[in-house]
């Protein structure tokens, strides 16, 4: 299932608190100081509601870069 | 300069915190969050070494989940526990504590979610017995939060497995709405005037083409979201916000509609001050500043017309504008989300408040009657108390710290923390200033901060009169009254200190008459103890038997 990849940029921005300017394809958790534990959480919650998807647990603690979440997403609900 | 709010609680409030700050910070506001870890609220107020009793700490959040009803033995005996560590400080901070609901997802829910209700309330209605007791104690409504949004929007298992947190990330944002309005509330005063509009904002219709039989404020059908509304706004008159009308209509119409249209619940007494014709709106609402003696910034204004909230936003910009909805049946849960008339406690004041003008206008309404403004002041049998200010006062005298725009000689805006410190100084004398007279009792409306650390020359570090009592000479009265005091108390002089700022034309103009003489630039007026004589005439008698 092809992503809407500027939604998903937007979703990641909003979760994350950046600017543009902060957003690369291949980030990952810690990075970058935003992209925190915490934040991190946040980011699982906006994707899977502007998504559509449901994470479960395992997921949730080992989907921690933007290729794997894009991939994740990639293969549907 | 900020100041921090340590969040403590039973579960992990990291989350909470982290949105928190990327709010408070994008609206300007002084508060900072600091999350003090998981599972705190029973530690952390025992250790002196803990966060809490840093500098910088200028209050403590406790946030406690439905857990506490379920995990936490004792729970009732334990948030006595803390409330008496509270209690016990020297100089307690500023406490917001959430009330606490219980979770219903449980095994038995027919049968023991009703004892775990009951447990819940009683620890609710110790908080507000405890908040009674103590200005610096808040109460944050999360049994509201959880009947708007419901346990099942604010809680997520699988965030509470991974993160210990019992409100997800959904749940938190509202939750981060609820804790930025009573962060905000602390620190930005209350708007004081309500200004509405008729013909399709206090009723459904429009009078001039609908008529008085035709136009909807009925308890039900098309009616209902009007006089939904119009309880509503009874309800904020009650505590204390001003109400005024702003309409383009046919006056002598609009007013009988007003009078006596069998479905209206407000009535002309309602209102402080009304405004019907078909003038600019903009100009209605600074007519209605001036009549009211009260700045724009504390002006609300609701009006349906996209047009009308243009032109008043356009010409008076410090005006806060209601965002009026396209579906009138949204009207009160929008007046709800509003935060403009946040406030975390009333005083008697705020109660009393609305009442107040009505007093004011037949006050108006003798002075036009008087011979002369000796005659009038005479008339009013005018009374001062002035008093020592005690700790249970400090929540209204802050408040009048927050608000007083006109009458403020420094507008130093005190934090709650600051201003209670002051209080226990003995080197300073706060005073607070009760006016009453014939039409009413205003109750605390006033208050001066006497530094008396050089005892040869008292500095008034400010002084501030509530626009409601300014002009009957009470201003010349409590000059008068402290002179003699610091005469009396062997001081040579009583310096008032000055700032000038945007809104206190009125304070300056006092000064300038008050027969003191300016030093230093104009920053501070000088009073000899021993020439009361410079001062103007006074009409009021003054009680000073609560003076410490």
């Amino acid at each position: 299932m092809a992503v809407d990849q500027e939604k998903f940029r937007q979703c990641v921005l909003r979760a994350l608190k950046i600017g543009p300017e902060r957003y690369r394809s291949d980030l990952r958790i810690g990075d970058i100081e935003e992209w925190d534990s915490v934040a991190h959480l946040d980011l699982m919650a906006e994707i899977e509601q502007d998504f559509g998807v449901r994470f479960d647990l395992d997921e949730m603690t080992t989907l921690t870069s933007l290729p794997e979440l894009l991939a994740r997403l990639e293969r549907g609900k | 300069m900020t100041q921090d709010v340590v969040f403590l609680g039973d579960k992990t409030l990291s989350l909470l915190t982290r949105n928190l700050n990327s709010e408070l910070q994008r609206i300007g506001s002084r508060w900072h969050a600091v999350d003090s870890g998981y599972d705190t609220w029973l530690v952390a107020p025992l250790d002196s070494g803990s966060m809490l009793f840093r500098k910088d700490t200028a209050a403590w959040a406790f946030l406690l989940s439905p857990r506490v009803l379920e995990y936490v033995p004792d729970i009732e005996k334990q948030v006595e526990a803390t409330l008496a560590r509270l209690a016990g400080l020297a100089t307690p901070p500023t406490v917001l504590f959430s009330s606490v609901f219980s979770d219903p997802i449980s095994p038995m829910p027919l049968s023991s979610n009703l004892a775990r209700q009951a447990r819940a309330a009683r620890i609710n209605e110790r908080l507000l017995g405890f908040r009674e007791a103590h200005p610096w104690f808040h109460v944050v409504d999360h049994v509201g939060l959880a009947l708007q949004h419901g346990v099942n929007n604010l809680h997520d298992p699988r965030f509470e497995a991974n993160a210990q947190l019992y409100y997800s990330p959904t749940g938190t944002r509202h939750l981060t709405v609820l804790w930025l309005r009573a962060l905000r509330a602390l620190e930005r005063p209350q708007k004081k005037v309500c200004v509405v509009d008729l013909d399709n904002t206090l009723w459904g219709g429009i009078l001039g083409e609908d008529g008085a039989e035709g136009i909807q404020m009925a308890d039900a059908g098309a009616g209902w979201a009007y006089r939904r509304f119009q309880r509503s706004l009874l309800e904020l008159r009650r505590n204390g916000v001003l109400l005024a009308v702003c309409s383009k209509n046919n006056s002598a119409e609009a007013l009988e509609v007003l009078q006596s249209h069998p479905d209206c619940l407000l009535r002309p007494k309602d209102f402080a001050h009304i405004e019907i014709g078909w003038g600019l709106k903009s100009e209605a609402l600074t007519r209605t500043a001036e009549k009211l003696s009260l700045g724009l910034d504390s002006f609300v204004f609701i009006d349906d017309s996209a047009q009308e909230r243009d032109e008043v936003a356009r010409v008076l910009p410090s005006v806060d504008v209601f965002p009026f909805p396209e579906d009138a049946h949204r009207l009160s849960s929008i007046l709800s989300e509003f935060p403009g008339f946040d406030v975390l406690r009333q005083t008697d004041e705020d109660l009393k408040r609305a009442d107040a003008y009505q007093e004011e206008a037949q006050r108006k309404a003798s002075q036009q009657d008087a011979a002369s403004p000796e005659e009038f002041y005479r008339s009013l049998d005018l009374r001062l108390d002035i008093f020592t200010a005690r700790m249970e006062q400090a929540a209204r005298l802050h408040q009048l710290v927050l608000k007083t725009n006109q009458f403020n000689l420094t507008t130093q805006r005190l934090s709650p923390e600051e201003f209670r410190n002051l209080l226990s100084n003995p080197g300073y004398a706060v005073l607070g200033l009760r006016v009453a007279d014939r039409f009413g009792d205003s109750g605390i409306t006033g208050l001066a901060i006497v530094d008396k650390r050089d005892p040869g020359h008292w500095f008034v570090d400010n002084f501030l009169l509530s626009c409601r009592v300014i002009g009957r000479t009470v201003e010349n009265a409590f000059v008068a009254w402290l002179l003699e005091t610091a005469r009396t108390a062997n001081a040579k002089e009583v310096l008032l200190r000055f700032a000038p700022s945007k809104r206190n034309e009125v304070a300056r103009n006092f000064l300038q008459a008050s027969g003191g003489a300016a030093v230093d630039a104009g920053s501070a007026w000088r009073f000899d103890v021993t020439r009361p004589d410079v001062l103007p005439q006074h009409f009021v008698r003054i009680d000073d038997t609560q003076v410490a």
